[in-house]
């Protein structure tokens, strides 16, 4: 009614600004200019691309393998070590409430797990498409079903009966199938069996750092080896047959041999002058490792750095005349040596507490060095003169542990006249105790960076020979399993005029020799521990021979037991809790035990 | 930029636009009149009986006797003055609360003379006529020079005189006539038969009380029919603090905003009507001078306060409908000062004040610290305590020989200062208007190397071409530096012992205080140079507007609005900090750029018409399109060769890390209808469509449209009304709309790919990884709002507020929904679960006292209710986000989900803690909500973290000269969560501790006989050397966060005209502020307001400032 009244002057004017405005909008306006962003149907679909994503398959696994979560899941909470004085997680030690299907720590490794496994799917599933020479193609295959195989290994043995998914992830999946641990195991053989048969693998792959067709036999050995202590094991005696096949080829590689001295496998040879990290990741022991950048550049990368070396440290920085710097490292004082743990060093014979633990510090600060006092002159544990003196300076011994052994040789007379702290086993406490020197890491950025350089070690050779002796054990052949321990043995014992603080050393190689007489399940375990002390296998090995809460029982005490000491821990934690998320998300998880027994069911 | 919009194919761009206002007359207080036979006088006593309206006249020009026949009964002042006098040569005019009565007939009598003279209009059609009469200001009722008269459509026109006089001759009858003036809104006039033709010009800036500006337009309040709350600029500027959003806090109903902590240039956070969605939780649309702002809320301190003249806040979807998902969580409209025709004016505004701790937390002294590590270090819970020696280390031991007691807040905090200097010109003459000010704000925080400055400068000008163009623009220019200081400059002085010491011997800074090698001094921090964290921000943004007038009732405009902001941030962290210890040559630097380019680009066509005396309609048309464009470049490095080189050495770094880089253009294209129908004055009815598009939803899913309907309904305008005496005003306001929201990043559909870095041989190589699931349909999250008003003026005006209920339901809502991780991902974005929101707001203003002796007092309240609820999550009973947050259905959305401690567990009670909790005595015993006798997950409780009610109080009393305002803030109903309960009283003994009440466990002798009751306290549990926390101490953590706060005590002094004018200036004001002077809650340790966020170990205390200040008018 309005407009009939208008003239019609005014109703072009509105005719022509209306078409104005709304001619404004564009059709091509909104597209989205994606300048700085890739997918997955753009990228994997080359070459190029393709290799990318397989690249992207290992360093998915770094996001677990030497971080806090994988030391939190695999180091305390066991015989060997307890917790120290800092720290979260202590409920991983304790198996307390903490332990519970909420932690950060299971649901983070659960979530990498799965991510890892997508993104080898979609290798698998994409790589058919590619123009590529087959040799390569096969061999690409070959490492992304290795570290699927990886994957589904760990979460397995960290959680039993999980989902299994082999293609990859195109649409949101709201369920989960949950397979039985049998069903998991059979995926995984399947993947490494082809891995040996058609990938074509071999052990110098072109760069350091790629899966070689040993790793892959390491990995299905291992396999075959946890298989035969379950129940469901469809065929032990041939597992266990065919892990002895697949470890002696290993150690028959030429490509790998043992270092002679255990330091070197740590480029600790010239320690306390030197430790040389790139040396020992290029090792000849070691038979797969993910590889950590040198380049300081990406050693700020917070997860793909190696954080072992925070965990084993006593507060140096905290006793007279010393202060935090790189070459002593940064403290964290996660996990601490239980007295189990040091009761396991026959230090006569065997070199490796003495070689990979670092017992004396040096003084590097003049700021409050003690002096001597009145009274001390007065019991006559320095003459007169020295009163108000500094008992020792910048460069000379500040604090000692003498050691398991050797505390009596250290009495208190003897430590009240020495000019240097001196703590034996009775002045251990959660922050006080000799630490381990295998990951120490002096080429870090600056002195509180967290950031560790070392490659995360996997396998090495003597792992073969210690499982080839787990695995004749369970044969029946401990002769063959005490001929291979005592390859590890010998390599451990002290050699002809070696010297070590102050001491020189004659070969010690027969005396640490054992006989069948002495094989065990215990013994293989204990032989573990000195051996692979401190390398994420302590927890996956009580578990793998169910000596898990017998020993944590047992033996998760540290040697200060003055106070009440609590461990809750209980049958049902051979399993880790699924992530409760998890259990929240998935559609079906009314019609599913999605949760392992113990741990609450929230629904 | 022109060219990516295809302005090729737009030919109209030249033409312009118009906004503000609808030319529509506003109307004061209303009367009653009983018709029937009165005389002026009789009546004048009415009106006056009824307001504070006092009449002048003189009684030679005026005939009080003079008997009338009314026939209104009621009506606002201007209607009747117009109705009564209507027969008579009387005019009048308002001055404040004066009606001056004049007799035209002195006045303009040569023009009266014409006006008999041609008494006969109906005769002669050919002749020309002459029309005359007087233009005046309607606001001032002064008559107004130079105003343009013309004829539309026709050559040649006329202008006033000094006294506002014109006289035209016209060609026809039945012409219109138009009155132009700059500044002004034009006014047309059917000049009928009508020979005499006085107008009223109405400012087009038009004052606030009676005109609400909302999207695309402005409108009379009275007309409103949203909630749409609003707020003076003067009303602001009384809170002196640095931004605008803080200087509203507390004033607007439904409007809750908050302070996120104590530093210069920290920012409020707002929220308008509580959180309705879990990922669109953005902060509301910001729009000043017509042009919405890309960069929202965050940046809205780079406006200076004292340019703003008026705020106001769209919060139903009816209202915000108009800015489309954009206004999703509300709009907040700026609309900055304009010039004025006239003399042009100089104005200065500043104070200078101090500011000192709000609260401090009370920390352990070296006794309470000592004893308290003693007893963390004893064996097991109920064991032996061990040796000093085992316990301190050597420093600690001589230190506390020597009786060291530290209080390092107290070394630390000292006074810090806040400053602000205003100053503007304003004027134009009748076809140009200006408003130049230049602002400048300091602030030093409660640390030195704390600060926080702004430059502002803005212009805005309007000049008007010809009678049909009108040109403009609002240039700002604002430059702000910011330094917030380092994190451990707060965490050192929190974590410090007292048994450090704080200086050496020789009185130096003693860096490490207690030898430890890892606490360091926290003045080390703030030394000059040793410490740089700068943040500079440059933000020019300058809307230019067309606006074009083809004839009456047609406005079209285009604003352009180019918004671009560049922010530096620059880092130097030298040596002697505590990221670097001390270590020789070490050092790090980050020098970073950003910057976003964003635009603008509105058209909106505006048709009006009144049809008869009772039809009165608007259309609006609009369409816009929004771009912006971010790019980010930040590098980083360590160890430059000389300190004072800072970050711009950074190309000399030894070390250098990966640079980041980003990008983004994210786009929005909109058209929108609306049209507003009023009958009577009565009913009014508003109906809005929007079609809207953004790019980062997927291709099929892009564009949504929403409606918004809105009715008024004026009941005190009803004849069965008209008995209620001392009702003024009485609407009744409903209005129902839907927004959609469009809260997803850029490009975070399409699965984007996740960059990794893989060493493989002796290099790392670059690697993408599947991160992210692509969207399959992703579109608008729907709001969907029924907002019911009711606006009131009772007692004669003296109190007027309003109240609004309203329910708004978000459905389809933008949800990462959680996957099982074992797909590979972690969630998927969709369009499910939906919220409900219901409120209830109310604002009274009440003139308790009118100038009774001298004596004002006026009082203004609002309250604000909300409750937000989640009804559906897709199904899900609930789920986390990737930031650990809990979203259950049927809870609110912003909670805490954690244990509630109930207490500790006592010495008698090892079995309980043992099998409950696997603890022993002295830890925290937690409430078992299940009663299942264990704790397990299921045991964790929700936290409320919205308030039940909040709401403000203001007083403002004047007498004679003086001039005293109260302003009260409160929040009631929630919970805070303060990490610093949890870090800073870890009870572990390696950092310094809350002076809290912890457990001890009692002492037995060797029979058996208690000999020390120990500490059987449920507040905090018993210190522990072996653990990072107390187990569960995040169950310390949450508190009652409600609080009443003296937000702001002003006291003003106006000096008196006689003594102003021998100063030749106009006004001159001098006051007294206290801002932020105290607050009532459980919550005493910071300042329970930071409790939006979390309290944490890098908050500075909050500040309590005393300013004085002067207001100078030249």
């Amino acid at each position: 009614m309005f407009f009939k009244e208008m003239r019609s002057r005014q109703k072009y004017w509105i005719c022509i600004l209306l078409v104005g405005m709304f001619s404004a909008s564009c059709s091509d306006f909104l597209d989205e200019d994606a300048k700085p962003i890739l997918t997955a149907d753009l990228w994997f679909t080359s070459k190029k691309g393709i290799n990318d994503a397989v690249e992207g398959a290992y360093y998915i696994l770094t996001m677990w393998y030497a971080t806090e979560d994988q030391y939190t899941l695999t180091t305390f909470g066991t015989d060997a070590h307890t917790h120290g004085a800092d720290g979260d997680h202590h409920s991983y030690n304790h198996y307390d409430g903490g332990l519970n299907p909420s932690s950060s720590v299971v649901s983070q490794s659960w979530n990498v797990f799965y991510q890892c496994i997508n993104q080898c799917n979609a290798v698998v599933d994409r790589i058919g498409a590619i123009e590529m020479n087959e040799a390569d193609r096969l061999q690409r295959i070959g490492e992304v079903r290795f570290l699927r195989a990886l994957a589904y290994f760990n979460i397995t043995r960290i959680w039993g009966d999980c989902h299994l998914s082999l293609e990859e992830t195109r649409h949101p999946e709201y369920s989960v199938n949950w397979v039985s641990q049998e069903n998991i195991f059979e995926a995984i053989v399947n993947d490494l069996e082809w891995t040996l048969r058609d990938a074509g693998l071999s052990d110098t792959p072109e760069e350091q750092g790629r899966v070689t067709v040993s790793a892959a036999k390491m990995l299905l050995g291992h396999v075959l080896l946890r298989r035969s202590w379950h129940d469901f094991c469809p065929d032990r005696q041939n597992d266990l047959l065919r892990a002895e096949q697949l470890f002696s080829e290993v150690i028959a590689s030429p490509e790998f041999q043992l270092e002679e001295d255990v330091s070197d496998i740590w480029g600790l040879g010239n320690y306390p002058k030197e430790v040389n990290i790139e040396e020992a990741d290029a090792s000849e022991e070691i038979i797969f490792a993910f590889r950590i950048s040198k380049d300081l550049l990406f050693a700020r990368e917070d997860v793909t750095s190696h954080r072992g070396h925070l965990y084993f440290k006593m507060p140096y920085d905290l006793e007279a005349g010393m202060q935090r710097d790189m070459w002593n490292g940064r403290p964290w004082r996660r996990y601490c040596p239980t007295d189990y743990h040091l009761m396991q060093w026959d230090r006569e014979n065997d070199s490796r507490f003495d070689k990979l633990y670092k017992r004396a510090w040096i003084s590097n600060y003049a700021g409050n060095i003690p002096v001597w006092t009145r009274e001390e002159a007065d019991q006559g544990f320095c003459p007169v003169s020295q009163v108000g003196k500094a008992k020792f300076e910048v460069g000379d011994t500040a604090f000692y542990f003498p050691g398991p052994g050797e505390d009596e040789l250290w009495t208190p007379e003897r430590v009240n006249r020495c000019r240097f702290v001196v703590y034996r086993r009775e002045d251990y406490t959660l922050e006080r105790f000799p630490e381990l020197l295998k990951f120490i890491d002096p080429d870090r950025k600056d002195v509180n960076s967290k950031f560790g350089s070392r490659d995360m070690l996997v396998y090495r050779l003597a792992e073969a020979y210690l499982f080839r002796a787990e695995v004749r054990h369970l044969l029946g052949d401990d002769p063959g399993a005490a001929e291979d321990i005592n390859v590890i043995r010998r390599r451990a014992a002290w050699k002809e005029g070696e010297q070590y603080a102050n001491k020189t050393y004659s070969d010690r190689q027969t005396a640490m020799e054992i006989t069948e007489a002495d094989i065990s399940v215990d013994f293989i375990l204990d032989e573990r521990l000195r051996e692979l002390d401190g390398e994420c296998q302590r927890w996956f090995d009580l578990q793998r021979t169910g000596k898990l809460v017998e020993r944590v029982r047992l033996y998760n005490k540290p040697y200060e037991n003055k106070g009440n000491y609590n461990n809750f821990i209980q049958d049902y934690h051979i399993l880790r809790p699924i992530p409760q998320a998890v259990i929240d998300a998935a559609a079906n998880s009314d019609s599913i035990e999605m949760q392992n027994p113990g741990y609450p069911e929230i629904h | 930029m022109l060219k990516s919009m295809q302005i090729k194919h737009f030919p109209l761009v030249l033409l312009l636009l118009f906004v503000s206002a609808l030319p529509l007359h506003s109307q004061t207080d209303v009367f009653l009149i009983n018709p029937g036979g009165k005389t002026l006088g009789q009546i004048f006593d009415l009106i006056e009986e009824q307001s504070d309206y006092t009449f002048f006249y003189n009684n030679d020009d005026v005939n009080a006797d003079l008997e009338l026949e009314i026939e209104i009964e009621s009506a606002g002042l201007e209607e009747i003055m117009s109705e009564i006098l209507a027969n008579t040569s009387y005019e009048y005019r308002i001055r404040r609360k004066h009606i001056i009565l004049t007799n035209s007939d002195v006045l303009f009598s040569r023009v009266k003379k014409k006006q008999v003279h041609d008494r006969n209009p109906a005769s002669d059609r050919i002749t020309p006529i002459h029309v005359s009469g007087v233009v005046l200001d309607k606001r001032s009722q002064l008559p107004m020079a130079n105003v343009t008269v013309i004829i539309p459509g026709k050559k040649g026109g006329t202008i006033t005189d000094s006294l506002g006089r014109y006289r035209i001759s016209l060609p026809e009858r039945s012409t219109n006539l138009a009155f132009l003036y700059v500044g002004y809104l034009t006014e047309y006039v059917e000049i009928g038969t009508k020979e005499e033709v006085n107008v009223e010009m109405i400012e087009e800036f038009i004052p606030i009380d009676e005109v609400i500006v909302f999207g695309y337009g402005s409108i009379r309040k009275r007309d409103v029919t949203a909630a749409i709350a609003s707020i003076k600029g003067s009303e602001m500027k009384k809170i002196l603090s640095q931004s605008a959003l803080q200087g509203m806090k507390g004033q607007l109903s439904g409007v809750d905003i908050t302070q996120t902590g104590g530093k210069p240039g920290q920012e409020a956070v707002i929220s308008i009507r509580g959180r309705r969605s879990i990922s669109a939780d953005k902060p509301p649309l910001v729009v000043v001078d017509g042009i919405p702002l890309t960069n929202g809320a965050y940046f809205i301190s780079d406006l200076n306060a004292n340019d703003i003249e008026s705020v106001e806040i769209l919060k139903d979807a009816a209202s915000s409908a108009i800015y489309g998902f954009r206004g999703a969580n509300g709009v907040i409209l700026i609309t900055t000062r304009r010039g004025k025709p006239g003399e042009t004016t100089v104005a200065y505004e500043g104070y200078y004040g101090i500011t000192t701790p709000l609260a401090l937390p009370d920390f352990m002294n070296a006794g309470e610290f000592s004893s308290m590590i003693r007893e963390a270090w004893r064996y097991g819970w109920n064991g032996e305590l061990r040796p000093d020696e085992q316990v301190f280390s050597t420093t600690e031991l001589s230190a506390l020989a020597e009786g060291v007691d530290t209080d390092w807040l107290d070394l630390v905090f000292n006074k810090g200062y806040r400053t602000n200097h205003n100053f503007s010109i304003v004027g134009g003459n009748d076809r140009t208007h200006f408003n130049i000010s230049l602002g400048y704000f300091d602030e030093q925080g409660l640390i030195s190397t704390m600060v926080y400055s702004r430059l502002s400068s803005r212009i805005n000008l309007d000049h008007r071409v010809n009678d049909k163009l009108k040109i403009g623009t609002s240039l700002s220019i604002v430059n702000s530096h910011q330094d917030v200081g380092s994190d451990p400059m707060l965490i050192e002085t929190y974590a410090n012992s007292p048994l450090g010491k704080p200086f050496t011997p020789s009185g130096e800074i003693n860096f490490f205080p207690v030898d430890d090698g890892r606490r360091t001094n926290p003045l080390a921090e703030q030394v000059e140079g040793a410490n740089i964290h700068e943040t500079e921000v440059t933000r020019i943004f300058a809307p230019v507007y067309i606006e074009f007038n083809p004839f009456k009732g047609l406005e079209y405009r285009v604003n352009f609005g180019p918004d671009i902001r560049f922010s530096k941030y620059g880092e130097f962290v030298g040596q002697w900090t505590n990221q670097n210890l001390g270590v020789e040559g070490s050092n790090d630097v980050v020098f970073s750029n950003s910057t976003w380019r964003a635009y603008t680009f509105d058209n909106i066509l505006t048709y009006r018409r009144k049809v008869g005396e009772k039809h009165d309609i608007t259309f609006t048309g609009v369409s816009s399109l929004q771009s912006e464009r971010y790019e980010f470049l930040r590098l980083s490095g360590s160890n430059v060769p000389f300190d004072h080189g800072q970050y711009y050495i950074l190309d000399q770094a030894s070390l250098h890390d990966i640079p980041e880089t980003d990008y983004y253009l994210k786009r929005i294209a909109s058209i929108m209808g609306r049209a507003i129908y009023s009958f009577s004055d009565r009913y009014i009815f508003q109906v809005t469509v929007r079609h809207d598009g953004a790019s980062p939803l997927t291709e099929d899913m892009r564009w949504g449209t929403f409606p918004g309907v809105s009715v008024g309904w004026r009941i005190s305008e009803e004849s069965f009304m008209q008995g209620f005496s001392g009702l003024g005003d009485l609407k009744f306001r409903a209005s129902y709309g839907t927004v959609g929201s469009a809260a997803v990043d850029p490009y975070g559909t399409l699965g984007r790919l996740g960059v990794g870095y893989y060493t493989l041989g002796e290099s790392y190589n670059l690697n993408y990884l599947l991160v992210n699931l692509p969207a399959e349909s992703l579109g608008w999250e729907r709001s969907t709002t029924f907002n019911l008003g009711l606006d009131f003026s009772i007692c004669r005006n003296r109190i007027n507020g309003a109240l609004d209920v309203y329910s708004t339901r978000n459905t389809d809502l933008i949800l990462a929904r959680a996957l099982p991780t074992t797909s590979g991902y972690p969630y998927s974005l969709e369009n499910i679960g939906e919220t409900l929101n219901r409120g209830i707001e109310f604002n009274v203003s009440a003139a308790i006292l009118r100038n009774t002796e001298g004596f004002s007092w006026n009082m203004d309240m609002n309250l604000s209710h909300n409750l937000g609820k989640i009804i559906d999550l897709g199904g899900a009973p609930n789920i986390q986000d990737t930031d650990g947050n809990w979203f259950f259905v049927g809870e609110e959305i912003d909670i805490y989900y954690d244990y509630r401690k109930i207490g500790i567990y006592q010495a008698n009670e090892a079995d309980l803690a043992a099998s409950r909790e696997k603890k022993v005595p002295g830890e925290i015993k937690l409430y078992d909500r299940d009663g299942d006798g264990i704790i397990t997950d299921k045991d964790r409780v929700v936290f409320n973290r919205e308030p039940k009610l909040y709401g403000g109080f203001l007083n403002n009393f004047s007498y004679r000269n003086f001039d005293f305002s109260v302003f009260l803030y409160f929040r009631v109903g929630h919970v805070i969560k303060s990490e610093f309960n949890r870090s800073q009283s870890s009870l572990k003994g390696i950092t310094n501790n809350l002076d809290v009440d912890y457990w001890v466990p009692p002492a037995y002798d060797d029979n058996g006989i208690m000999v020390d009751p120990g500490n059987p306290t449920n507040e905090y549990p018993r210190p522990n050397a072996f653990l990072e926390y107390a187990l569960n101490g995040e169950s310390l953590q949450y508190f009652d966060g409600s609080y009443l706060k003296i937000r702001n005590v002003n006291l003003g002094y106006s000096f008196p005209e006689r003594f102003t004018s021998k100063l030749r200036i106009s006004q001159l004001r001098l006051f007294l502020t206290g801002e932020d002077l105290l607050f009532f809650s459980e919550m005493s340790l910071f300042d329970p307001e930071n409790g939006t966020a979390h309290i944490n170990d890098r908050d500075a205390p909050s500040t309590r400032s005393f300013l004085a200040g002067v207001n100078i008018v030249f």
